[in-house]
């Protein structure tokens, strides 16, 4: 498991926006030699945070209109083309701080030469975005059996 | 059939969506007759009305209320927000105190200067769209920004509790004091980073800034021996104005235009600027060694009125914000109590403090029970806006030849000179609902 992170996404005082950190927390808790690389509020700041990670679980709260808890995992693969993400070379990409969003720093990352080479996107579909603190019982519910799945993804053995 | 004469040929440079900066506004330029008719910083950012939901709060909320303007710059507004409160309680912080806000403001100074320099305004100076094309053309520049903004996120999360929107601040003060093992530990942080900031300086002092001086009318804090940053001794203005942030409240006077949701500030009825160029020209002898070093070997003079070297001199302030930091973190001592108590009756008091991109004035009133009666909140985009007008008409009337892509290139990157936050300017003072 060597060099594997996760970093959760969102605010925890905002009901379901904080199943990524949940997620996060809970991942690191569960998996071995698995770095949290804490809260991220800000997607600048995860590039500096990105020293030694192969594969990062990048975790964040969804709301797509899917039910509530279930939650989608998909992996980017770095190569030269970058992540395969959309491209967004029209003003919207770079109009504000505001919107240097995760897409746009995660391909700062992959020019700086410090992106993993693998990214695991976990998106956690919520229900309640409220004030307040504590997740719906289906997102906490659908975390819970995502953690599994994700570690069978990136490798891990139960137990490692 | 009625018929009309053909009207004056009209060509009109719309921006719809500025790039690169905070919030969201645009700009639109008019020309009838090949002469330029109209220039306009449009701020449609919806008006948030904080000074009308702050009323009827208790007032120690108020900092922490009034912060949530901005992300990019909470502590400058809480700090201003404090200082109003402390100006009606007529109270006065400790050195410990004080020092330990001062530290807490050169991480906010480090975060935003560093996005803005490096991420946001060095693109124009390169012909890149944004922050990653740059980093494909120069890594390490990019890289450079990056460190020097962790170092300030480091700052605020130590001190604040958290790197954007700090949850640590109160009137008074603090509601904890960070330990002096975490506050030592940022030294080896702000050491590298004074490097950084050196370095940016030199960078900085190399590139080729188009040849633009305007003859604003500067406005900013005078430091109370000290660059000013979370505090001065008054307001310093032009032909020697020198007033207290409540007099200077009396002489700005806000105005609303109507393609702003921001309201405009004019001093004895004209545009002024705040902002590094106004920090730098009143108090360019009060930089600290190293920063007065950086700002003498790039060629900065007593003053400098090229709004693109802004860029140059913000990065002069990052030296004087590391080097000020490594002073006060060497130096920390633990404030106890952490802050100072404050007894708020009736009264009325305002409070400025530097934001990185300008003054920030804030003014507070309050009743027998301590809470709000009145607010007003000026902050620096709302007072730079004619201003940033003002280059837009140079350029726009110097510039009528170009094509109007060029031409809005050109304007865009001349709005982001002044590393504007639109979304802090675009609150209205007054709500009026009539109900039938």
């Amino acid at each position: 498991m060597s060099g594997v992170a996760v970093a959760g996404v969102g605010n925890a005082y905002r009901r379901d926006d904080g199943a990524g950190v949940a997620f996060a927390a809970l991942f690191a808790a569960e998996v071995a030699e698995v770095r949290d690389l804490g809260p991220i509020a800000e997607p600048l700041d995860l590039v500096g945070r990105l020293d030694g990670v192969d594969t990062l679980v990048l975790a964040d709260a969804a709301r797509t209109g899917a039910g509530a808890g279930r939650v989608l995992v998909c992996e980017l693969t770095l190569d030269e083309a970058g992540y395969g993400l959309p491209g967004r070379a029209d003003a919207a990409a770079a109009t504000s701080t505001h919107g240097i969003g995760l897409e746009r720093a995660l391909a700062l990352a992959a020019v700086l030469g410090r992106a993993p080479r693998r990214v695991v996107l976990v998106a956690i579909e919520g229900e309640s975005f409220g004030d307040g603190d504590g997740l719906s019982a289906a997102v906490a519910a659908g975390i819970s059996s995502a953690i599994p799945r994700v570690r069978r993804l990136i490798g891990g053995r139960p137990g490692v | 059939m009625a018929t009309s004469e053909p009207g004056p040929p009209r060509r009109e440079v719309t921006v719809p969506l500025l790039r690169r900066v905070e919030g969201e506004g645009g700009l639109r330029l008019g020309f009838s007759d090949g002469a330029l008719s109209e220039v306009a910083l449009e701020i449609f950012e919806p008006p948030r009305y904080f000074e009308a939901f702050l009323v009827g709060r208790g007032a120690l909320e108020a900092p922490d209320i009034t912060a949530r303007i901005c992300g990019i710059c909470p502590v400058a507004y809480q700090t201003s927000s404090s200082l109003a409160l402390e100006a009606i309680a007529g109270a006065t912080l400790t050195p410990e105190i004080a020092a330990l806000r001062r530290l807490l403001y050169c991480g906010e100074w480090l975060q935003s200067h560093a996005l803005h320099v490096f991420l946001l305004h060095a693109p124009d100076f390169f012909g890149c769209t944004d922050a990653v094309e740059l980093a494909q053309r120069d890594r390490g520049l990019v890289e450079r920004g990056l460190r020097l903004k962790r170092a300030g996120n480091q700052l605020l999360e130590t001190i604040g509790g958290r790197a954007i929107h700090p949850v640590n601040v109160r009137a008074g003060g603090f509601y904890r004091a960070p330990a002096s093992a975490a506050v030592a530990a940022l030294v080896p942080v702000l050491r590298d980073a004074l490097e950084d900031a050196r370095a940016a300086a030199e960078w900085a002092a190399t590139l080729h800034y188009p040849d633009l001086h305007r003859d604003y009318r500067l406005v900013a804090l005078r430091g109370a021996g000290a660059y000013p940053i979370e505090s001065g001794a008054y307001v310093a203005g032009p032909d020697g104005l020198a007033v207290s942030p409540a007099e200077f409240a009396e002489l700005a006077v806000e105005h609303h235009v109507a393609h702003s949701t921001a309201l405009q500030a004019r001093l004895g009825g004209e545009a002024y600027l705040t902002g590094p160029l106004a920090r730098f020209a009143h108090n360019r002898d009060l930089l600290p060694p190293l920063a007065a070093a950086a700002a003498d070997a790039a060629g900065l003079g007593a003053i400098c009125t090229n709004p693109y070297r802004s860029l140059l001199v913000r990065c002069v302030e990052l030296v004087a914000a590391c080097e000020e930091a490594l002073r006060l973190a060497e130096a920390y001592v633990p404030p106890d109590p952490p802050a100072v108590s404050l007894r708020l009756g009736q009264g009325r008091g305002f409070g400025a403090s530097e934001a990185p991109r300008g003054l920030l004035l804030i003014g507070y009133a309050t009743d027998a029970e301590g809470d709000l009666t009145w607010a007003r909140i000026t902050p620096p985009t709302s007072q730079n806006q004619l201003s940033i007008e003002g280059d837009l008409r140079v350029l726009a009337e110097g510039g009528a030849s170009l094509s109007d892509g060029e031409l809005a290139q050109r304007c865009e990157a001349a709005v982001r000179n002044h590393d504007p936050c639109i979304s802090c300017s675009a609150h209205f003072l007054d709500l009026e609902v009539t109900r039938r």
